[in-house]
């Protein structure tokens, strides 16, 4: 029954932690300068107020969820090994020369 | 959470090794508190992501982010709530008043909020005209006007009493003109300083209610000086 839930991703790889951070910060600077200009031409902080909040919402909906762009240069992880009991597993060159005394 | 690892015996070593628990195998003994002092090997802590790792102990969830993007936002806001204080704090809220006096009229009544002795008791009909338009820019919410009138006495350097004020909110019509207002409040002295007081004033004053920043209280330009008379009314009923 997880297994469904299990098998959506929902991770972001590094560069696109990244990219999203870059990507809210971006619309957020952009969205406050474009709301400052625009309050102090039409003297009204409120509009200010609303086109940065306008501009949280949109980053809200592009950074939050793990969108497949940014899952676009995944981890090269090394294959895995064999399954293999305890005893044959590699262990510790100390504890290897203690155990053939 | 904090384990002490003990090596007790080769296998639990090894066990312990892997798991980073203390364990004592079954079949063997502890000899670790058999006789001579127990040999700390390492201290293990065991933070909370070993109890839950999926997927609430990531370094970078849905949930960091939002928190990131939050606060972020938060501070992109105080900045610019700071940028819109600064661009007006500099900027001169004064403008002209035009206070003018059509009748005053002096009673000597009972004061029975004050010293319960008989106390000189003003009324002002006045005319007030000012354009407040300039005064309003985008840190403006509201001004809080009051038309004050100071004199001297003998008793006080300095009195002062508010007569009549006004709320103006940004977006009414900040063109004031009115005529033959009466004082709102009561203009008592508290003894019979206003008697025959050549030089009363009456100065309209505003606080500046801001979006962000400091109140200002500023002062119009301009105001009116008047004498009061020398006799008191006398009525029958007030």
């Amino acid at each position: 029954m997880f297994s469904k839930f299990n098998s959506i991703p929902t991770h972001m790889d590094y560069k696109g932690q990244k990219l999203a951070e870059q990507i809210f910060q971006g619309i957020v600077l952009v969205s406050a300068v474009i709301g400052f200009v625009y309050g102090l031409v039409i003297e009204q902080f409120g509009w200010t107020v609303y086109i940065v909040l306008a501009g949280f919402a949109i980053s809200c909906v592009l950074t939050l969820p793990p969108w497949p762009m940014y899952r676009r240069s995944p981890l090269a992880w090394q294959p895995a090994l064999p399954e293999s009991p305890v005893e044959a597993a590699p262990k510790p060159e100390s504890l290897k020369k203690k155990k053939h005394k | 959470m904090l384990l002490v690892m003990q090596a007790a015996d080769q296998r639990a070593e090894e066990e312990s090794f892997r798991t980073g628990f203390r364990v004592t195998l079954p079949g063997t003994t502890d000899r670790s508190f058999n006789g001579h002092k127990p040999e700390y090997k390492a201290i293990v802590f065991i933070s909370p992501s070993f109890f839950c790792t999926r997927p609430f102990y990531r370094m970078n969830t849905a949930l960091s982010r939002a928190n990131s993007l939050f606060a972020f936002s938060l501070s992109v806001m105080a900045a610019l709530t700071f940028g819109c204080f600064i661009t007006t704090a500099f900027k001169d809220r004064r403008v002209p008043v035009n206070v003018h006096v059509s009748r005053v009229m002096l009673k000597n009544v009972d004061d029975f909020t004050g010293p319960r002795e008989r106390s000189d008791l003003g009324f002002i009909n006045f005319d007030l005209s000012a354009n407040l338009q300039p005064i309003f820019d985008w840190n403006v919410k509201q001004l809080f006007l009051y038309l004050s009138a100071e004199y001297a006495t003998k008793s006080n350097s300095l009195n002062q009493v508010v007569l009549w004020d006004k709320i103006v909110l940004r977006g009414e019509n900040s063109n004031l003109v009115l005529r033959d207002m009466k004082s709102k409040y009561f203009f008592f002295d508290d003894g019979n300083g206003l008697r025959a007081n050549k030089n009363i004033t009456l100065t309209l004053s505003w606080n500046v209610v801001p979006n962000a920043g400091i109140l200002p209280l500023v002062s119009g330009t301009g105001f009116v000086s008047l004498p009061f008379p020398e006799t008191y009314e006398t009525t029958k009923s007030y």
